[in-house]
Parts: structure tokens; sequence; C-alpha cells
């Protein structure tokens, strides 16, 4: 159990400064994405499944979506 | 009771090497195409065999039931999002079809490449 | 909106310097208010504490409802839960305003035949999942917000797979605002009905409760469930459908 958890936790701290590091806006996204399912095993691991589940359906699912379309109308804005 | 302890973790061993290959196949294939076979093929077969394991492990018949309906659901979603990424990514020309020998997809399309 | 042809490489980098720079002084001044803010709470004390030992022991008797969570936050903090949907009518609100332009939206041909016959197939599990999750909340683990936001990647689904016109035929902007104000009226209907039947805004409903464990228990919670989850999900799908107008206009 404590393995498996700091193990995670540094794949979080090292994915949330990959969001952070990329010029991309696209590889941003999916790391964000990326974070959302490791903190939702997290959540996991410490016996919260509400929140598990919040996480994973708002962090990994909506937000991705939404971002998509946000980067979508800003290049269709550049390119007229 | 012991033999079916030793199944299942069979599965979910198998399970977990298929889903080291995938990664080994990720990190080593050259393009997009051969990349993206490697995640659908052997993922589809990882997920289906650890819930497969899961579903013996647990033994109990409602909650079987319900772990192998997700694994249904994985063999339905996982090849077919790898068919919608595979098509957008051709379509957008990621990977050039110039430089394979033989691309029956592009006479479908009616572009001449 | 006239761009200077002869920036200099030098420039270009160090403004991405100084934008780093600034983004990382940012980062860490909110890393430094959180380790305060962190440090002042109280040192981990086991669970033991008045509050949430109450909770933790009455909490089924009070509410009669299995998922502690669920009873927290629509019996003993339904008024929060009510200033939440609030802030997300307000969200809703403000993007609608800002983002749609026009009434029609314009239209992609969607996905490829395999993943529309696909998605066809698997829609209606993901809808039933929905309402599980929605009505289940007082039993298992998610509740109206969770099982909501499900229902609004059905829409996300529609809009990106089929199309925007097939989502805007079979869920018209009308239907998706009448669900939201429906569930936000079923919210505000039951904390009137408390008013009346209990004495208090929101109280649970005494005459509803049943055997602890069944579907039809718990007082109002599953209504309030089953009216946050048609909000939430309605409020998301219309941000969605407002921001996807216009784009999206190639096929793949």
């Amino acid at each position: 159990m404590e393995v498996l958890e700091i193990i995670l936790v540094i794949f979080l701290v090292f994915s949330a400064l990959m969001a952070v590091r990329f010029d991309e806006e696209l590889i941003s996204i999916i790391f964000l994405s990326i974070f959302s399912l490791i903190l939702t095993a997290l959540y996991l691991l410490h016996k919260a499944a509400d929140v598990a589940l919040a996480e994973a359906v708002i962090g990994a699912g909506l937000n991705t979506a939404i971002f998509m379309s946000a980067i979508s109308q800003i290049r269709h804005g550049d390119s007229d | 009771m012991t033999i079916r302890l030793i199944a299942a973790y069979l599965l979910m061993g198998t399970g977990a090497a298929f889903a080291v290959v995938t990664v080994l196949g990720l990190l080593r294939f050259p393009d997009v195409y051969t990349r993206m076979h490697a995640a659908a093929v052997v993922l589809t077969m990882s997920a289906v065999l650890v819930t497969m394991g899961t579903a013996i492990y647990v033994w109990d018949f409602f909650l079987s039931a319900k772990i192998i309906l997700i694994g249904i659901f994985f063999l339905f979603s996982n090849p077919m999002a790898t068919h919608a990424i595979a098509r957008a990514s051709y379509k957008r020309e990621i990977a050039l079809p110039r430089e394979y020998e033989i691309d029956a997809y592009s006479d479908y399309l009616g572009r001449d490449v | 909106m006239e761009i200077p042809t002869e920036t200099q490489p030098e420039v270009e980098s160090l403004n991405k310097l100084m934008k780093k720079t600034l983004v990382s002084v940012v980062l860490a001044g909110v890393a430094l208010a959180l380790y305060r803010s962190f440090a002042l709470m109280p040192g981990y004390q086991g669970l033991n504490l008045g509050l949430s030992n109450y909770i933790i022991e009455s909490g089924l008797k009070d509410t009669g409802s299995l998922n502690l969570i669920t009873a927290v936050l629509y019996d003993y903090r339904a008024f929060d839960s009510l200033g939440e949907s609030t802030v997300i009518f307000g969200a809703v609100s403000g993007i609608v305003l800002i983002l749609s332009r026009k009434m029609l939206p314009v239209s992609s041909k969607g996905l490829s035949f395999i993943v529309k016959r696909t998605l066809g197939i698997m829609t209606p599990f993901i809808a039933l999942f929905g309402l599980y999750i929605m009505s289940h909340g007082h039993l298992t683990p998610g509740g109206g917000f969770q099982g909501g936001v499900i229902l609004a990647a059905i829409s996300i689904i529609f809009s990106i797979v089929y199309g925007s016109a097939f989502d805007y035929r079979r869920y018209s902007p009308q239907t998706k605002t009448a669900l939201e104000t429906g569930g936000a009226l079923t919210f505000l209907g039951l904390g009137l009905a408390g008013i009346l039947m209990e004495g208090a805004f929101l109280q649970n409903l005494g005459f509803l409760t049943a055997e602890t464990g069944t579907l039809i228990s718990a007082g109002s919670i599953p209504y309030i469930n089953i009216g946050v989850g048609f909000k939430v999900g309605a409020g998301l799908a219309i941000i969605f459908y407002s921001m996807i107008q216009k784009t999206f206009e190639e096929d793949f």
C-alpha cells in the first residue's frame, strides 16, 4: 500500500510539471487528463469512492472535452 | 478453492504481462499506425484478461456479472476508439501515406498521393 | 492586427523566459500559501472529533441514507448544495450569454459509420449507468452530481460523433433549459415542502421514509438527487453545446 502510494504521488507531481512545461496546449491537456486519472487512483486508495467518481467523471472526462473544444475555437480564430 | 485463486492470479498476471508488452510496443514501434496497433490489440486483451481474473477472484454472482459487463464494455469501446483515432490521423496526414508500399485507403478516399 | 516582421529571436526567447519566470513565481507563491494554510490546521486526531463522530454514529438513524456523504450533502448541508447549484446556474448563464452567437448550429458530418453504429449500441447503457448513479445515490457511492455529468457526457458524444445537428434535433436547447429549470424547481419545491410539513427549510420529509436499504427510502434524498442530476447534466450540456457552435466543421 505504502509503495504504491509513493509511486502514484511521484507520477502525480511529474504529470503536473509536464502539464505546465509544454507550450503545445494539446499535450498539456493530455497530461491534465493523466493527472486526474492518477488522482482518482489515489482517492480510491484512501477509500473516498464518491470523490474518486466525481474526479474521474469531471476531471478526466468532461474537462478534456471542454478544453479540446476551446482549443479548436482558438485555432479557428488564429487561422482566419 | 485454491484452484480458483490460482486461475484468477494466472489470468491477472497474463493481463499485466500484456500491458507490459503494450508499453514496449508504444516505445519501440516506428510510427503512428504501428503504435496504435500495439495499443489497440494488446491493451484490449490485457483489460479483458484482468477483468476476467477479477471476476473469478471475487466469485460472487452479481459482482462478477458487473465486472464481466465492464469487460464487454472494454471489448466494444477500445477498438472503436482506436479506429476513430487512426482514421482522424490518416485524414489529417499525420504520417504521410506515400511512405507505405500498399495504401488501399487513399484509393477508397479518391485521393491521389 | 499588424505583426512586426523584424522580431529578433533574442526578444522572443527573453519574452518566453520572462513568462516562465512569472509562472514559476506565481506557482511558488500559491505553494507557499497552501503550505501556510495547511500548517495552521490541527493535527490528525484519528477522526474522534465531535461533529464527524456524531454524523458517523447517528447519520443512518437521522436520515435513513446508507451513504453518509450523500446524507451530509443533501440532508445536513442541503442548503450549501442549493448554493452550489446556484453557482452552476450562474456559470451556465454567463457562458451562454458570452459564447452563443446564433441559434442554428454549424454541423459536421460526424465520425465514420463504425463509430456511429457502436455508439448507437453503447449509448443506452451509458444513460442507464448515469440514471443508476443518480437514483442510487443514498445506497452506493455516487449521487446527483456525478450521474448528471455522465448524462452530460452523452450529449457531448452526440455532438462529436453524430454532428451537432443531431444533438440539436434530439435534445434541443429548449429541452435542456426545461430540464435544468425543472431540476432546480424540484430542489426548491422539496425545500418548501420541508417548511410546510416539517417546519424547516429542506428538512427531510418524514412520510417518505421506508425500510433502510431499499430504493425508495431516506426521505427526500433520492428526489433531490434526481433533481440535482438533471440540473447539472443539462447545464453542462448547454455549456458544451454553446462552446461547440461554429467549430468541428471538418469530418474525420
